[in-house]
């Protein structure tokens, strides 16, 4: 589904390294949790997959097309929500709604349906007609997540999706997540909140200062550890630079 | 003063971009490119600021000539007058309402006094720079007519510094007055547009008024008039000086002995407009911010039958163009640089000839374009283009995205389609100017549209590669890091790029134009020939614009 292949990414003329040499698989049916501190590659990394940001070397393939090669192909495979939803501000959220069914090119029916269906998922359906400069900041979000839905993708990417969203709409996306995996389909997303990690995904991956220092299922990244761990401290573990960590290999 | 300086410093390091201009980074090899697209605008434009300073020496000498040397500052401070208090309008709205950084300042322990002294300052300085380029000749003429050394220097440094206060003061007032009536609920955003045009026609309404009374001759009464200016050297100063007292005090300051009086009544009178626009503003400011960005929530269900006429399907392209054109239309600063110009061009030609009576006078025009018809034609289909040239909508596409930009650039939007849905929003708006232009001038002129026909095909598909030009300067380098909507547009280096570049293009296509002209060809061929060249270099920079596009979407950061 998702392929990273030595992907490395360097700002301010290759002074600073924000992705280092990554690679990893994604598969079908999967959710993907992406962990690591601030700063360390995960916004980097998802702008490169959804291509808002060139890599430097290495290749992305989403469904086996090259999103480099392909960028057009690839993109119609994804939905994607940002960490900040910037959204035009003088469009009414069905406006962009519709914007968006356009540019995929959604039939009218399904389209109507889709968006129905997840504007009452989210109870957001009798704000779709305002301005969305009217929207709070998980009311953008929502429409951020109707956005990335309607056109039901392969793969579902999310930079930081449960923020600001209120409890029952983050219970609902996380519904919506494992519904989407049932189907065959996958989630990518990367989340501080290590209990929804820990919870939800099939295989986690974390990135510390660029490079992936981890990755498995609980029970691996526990095996690894040595000991019966929640998340937070593995997590705590594995971004700590100290010798004694076990999943830096010396 | 310590925070006013501190938050001007910060206002112009934002407006000006000062820190990338300053950053070491530009004596770099690959930002070369930047002093050289400096030296290539200055030198595209150095020829109409020729002809610029021959029109003003000329003026001077004419108006020498008929001993009203006097009436040369007066004309400089009445137009220096509107152009401040017009642009002031638009700057005073964007800087003291619409930047982003008003809702962060209001947080802050600061007085509003303190936020509107620098934000009137940044404006302020923004002014001197525009004024500075048109008044630094007229000041030099005007040195030749009234000579002086080190005082007339002095002088006139302190009458420019003063020169756009007042006018600048008087805008502010009328745009803080006017946020804070319309900050009410509801439909905010289209009374303040209604109300900023409505005003702006009163303004030039007024303005054409007051010129037509000062100059109003009665039949018979020529030979006296022409006389009077003879005869009395203050004349023409007197006449305008009932309206504009001000610019009657500013151009004494140089001509009348006791000019120390008349510079001290227009820097007192200057200060003192000033202090009453703070009193003001400090009274009113933050009525009119506080709440000014809420918008309304009807929280309303859309019923199935708007559900399903809004989600109608449409083709990618259409689709940009609608939000592109939906955006440009709600935004009010977008609006008033993009759209404008088509409500403006009908109020100038329409009203403004029927309200100075020059309307009256087009018979001689009206002979002058029969007798060299087929040149004139000519001359429409180049003036219909030079609007397209004007109008900063194609310039400005991607930059108006600002942070939106993401979006755009994640989805899977053909590469074509980007470009014909961006460019259908200049497109339309040119094509309503060249109509309104078209029916402006057959109103006085009563030529038969068949005649138009061709001027109005040719001006309309000129329209194409100029816009082309426009997307394609845009895309190079996108100003999409922006707080203040005004930034996309008035303060865009790309605006005036795109006018450069597409100035050389109207040369390239008027060249051979005239030369074919002079050559005595046939009135089809030569418009059979522009058709051929505007095609020809539309479909060429069409192909570049979608290449240009593939390359650089990804690599926007």
């Amino acid at each position: 589904m998702l392929e990273l292949k030595n992907i490395s990414k360097t700002y301010s003329n290759g002074k600073v390294k924000a992705v280092d040499n990554i690679s990893f698989t994604h598969k079908e049916g999967e959710i993907l949790g992406f962990l690591g501190p601030n700063g360390a590659g995960k916004t980097t990394t998802i702008k490169m997959i959804v291509g808002l940001l060139k890599p430097d070397s290495g290749t992305i393939t989403i469904n086996g097309i090259d999103n480099q090669q392909h960028s057009i192909e690839a993109k119609k495979s994804f939905g994607y929500v940002p960490d900040n939803s910037q959204i035009y501000e003088r469009l009414k959220g069905i406006e962009y709604l519709k914007f968006i069914s356009d540019v995929f090119q959604i039939p009218k029916e399904e389209r109507e349906a889709s968006i129905k269906k997840y504007s009452e998922m989210f109870s957001l359906t009798n704000a779709l007609n305002d301005m969305v400069s009217s929207y709070s900041h998980g009311m953008k979000q929502k429409l951020s997540l109707i956005s990335a839905l309607i056109h039901k993708p392969d793969l579902f990417i999310l930079d930081e999706p449960m923020v600001g969203l209120d409890p029952k709409s983050s219970f609902k996306l996380k519904e919506i997540m494992r519904e989407h995996c049932n189907e065959g389909k996958s989630v990518f997303f990367s989340t501080h909140v290590l209990e929804v990690a820990e919870k939800i995904c099939d295989r986690i991956a974390i990135i510390n200062e660029g490079k992936i220092i981890a990755l498995g299922t609980m029970e691996e990244l526990k095996e690894k550890a040595g000991k019966e761990e929640t998340l937070e401290n593995i997590f705590l573990e594995v971004t700590d630079n100290e010798s004694n960590n076990p999943f830096i290999e010396n | 003063m310590n925070q006013i300086i501190h938050l001007l410093k910060i206002n112009l390091i934002n407006s000006f971009n000062i820190n990338t201009l300053f950053s070491k980074e530009i004596l770099k090899k690959k930002n070369i490119w930047k002093p050289l697209l400096f030296i290539f605008i200055v030198v595209s434009i150095a020829p109409s600021y020729y002809l610029y300073i021959g029109f003003i020496e000329n003026i001077g000498k004419s108006l020498l000539m008929i001993n009203q040397e006097n009436y040369l500052m007066v004309l400089v401070s009445i137009s220096s007058f509107m152009i401040v208090f017009l642009f002031g309008i638009f700057y005073v709205m964007g800087y003291y309402y619409f930047s982003k950084d008003s809702d962060l300042l209001i947080s802050l322990p600061i007085k509003p006094n303190n936020i509107v002294v620098s934000k009137f300052l940044t404006v302020l300085i923004y002014e001197y720079l525009l004024l500075g380029v048109f008044l630094i000749p007229v000041f030099i003429v005007n040195k030749t007519l009234v000579g002086g050394g080190i005082v007339y220097i002095i002088k006139s440094i302190i009458l420019f510094l003063s020169l756009p206060i007042v006018p600048l003061s008087l805008s502010s007032i009328f745009v803080i007055l006017l946020m804070k009536i319309t900050n009410i609920k509801g439909r905010k955003d289209l009374f303040r547009i209604v109300s900023m045009f409505a005003f702006l026609f009163v303004v030039l309404g007024l303005q054409i008024v007051i010129q037509r009374s000062m100059i109003n001759i009665e039949p018979g009464q020529e030979q006296e008039f022409i006389s009077q200016v003879f005869t009395d050297n203050s004349f023409l100063l007197e006449s305008a000086g009932k309206y504009y007292p001000l610019a009657k005090w500013f151009s004494l300051s140089y001509y009348s002995e006791s000019w120390i009086l008349y510079f001290t009544l227009f820097v007192v009178i200057t200060i003192l407009v000033f202090l009453f626009s703070l009193f003001i503003s400090n009274k009113l400011y933050f009525k009119g911010l506080i709440g000014g960005e809420e918008s309304r929530s009807k929280k309303k269900n859309i019923t199935s039958k708007e559900y399903s006429s809004i989600l109608k399907k449409s083709s990618q392209s259409v689709s940009i163009f609608i939000k592109d054109f939906k955006v440009l239309l709600r935004t009010p600063i977008f609006l008033f640089n993009c759209v404008s110009t088509v409500i403006l061009i009908p109020f100038i030609f329409i009203f403004m000839p029927i309200l100075t009576g020059a309307g009256n006078m087009m018979s001689p025009i009206r002979d002058l374009v029969e007798s060299n018809f087929e040149i004139a034609m000519l001359i429409f289909a180049g003036a219909f283009m030079i609007f397209s040239v004007l109008n900063p909508t194609a310039s400005t596409s991607f930059s108006r995205e600002g942070k939106h930009f993401w979006i755009d650039r994640s989805l899977p939007i053909n590469f074509s389609s980007h470009i014909i849905g961006r460019i259908m929003s200049p497109m339309l708006l040119h094509t309503l100017t060249v109509a309104a232009m078209t029916f402006g001038v057959n109103y006085f002129l009563k030529l038969d549209f068949v005649y138009l026909i061709l001027p109005v095909i040719l001006g309309i598909v000129g329209g194409v590669p100029i816009s082309l030009i426009g997307l394609i300067v845009d895309l190079k380098r996108p100003l999409l890091d922006w707080t203040n909507p005004q930034r996309a547009v008035k303060q865009n280096l790309n605006v005036l790029i795109a006018l450069a570049v597409n100035l050389i293009f109207m040369i390239i296509l008027a060249g051979p134009t005239y030369f074919l002209i002079k050559m005595e060809f046939s009135f089809l061929i030569i418009i059979f020939i522009d058709f051929f060249i505007i095609s020809l270099s539309s479909a060429l920079l069409y192909r570049y614009s979608i290449k240009f596009i593939e390359k650089k979407l990804p690599t926007i950061q």
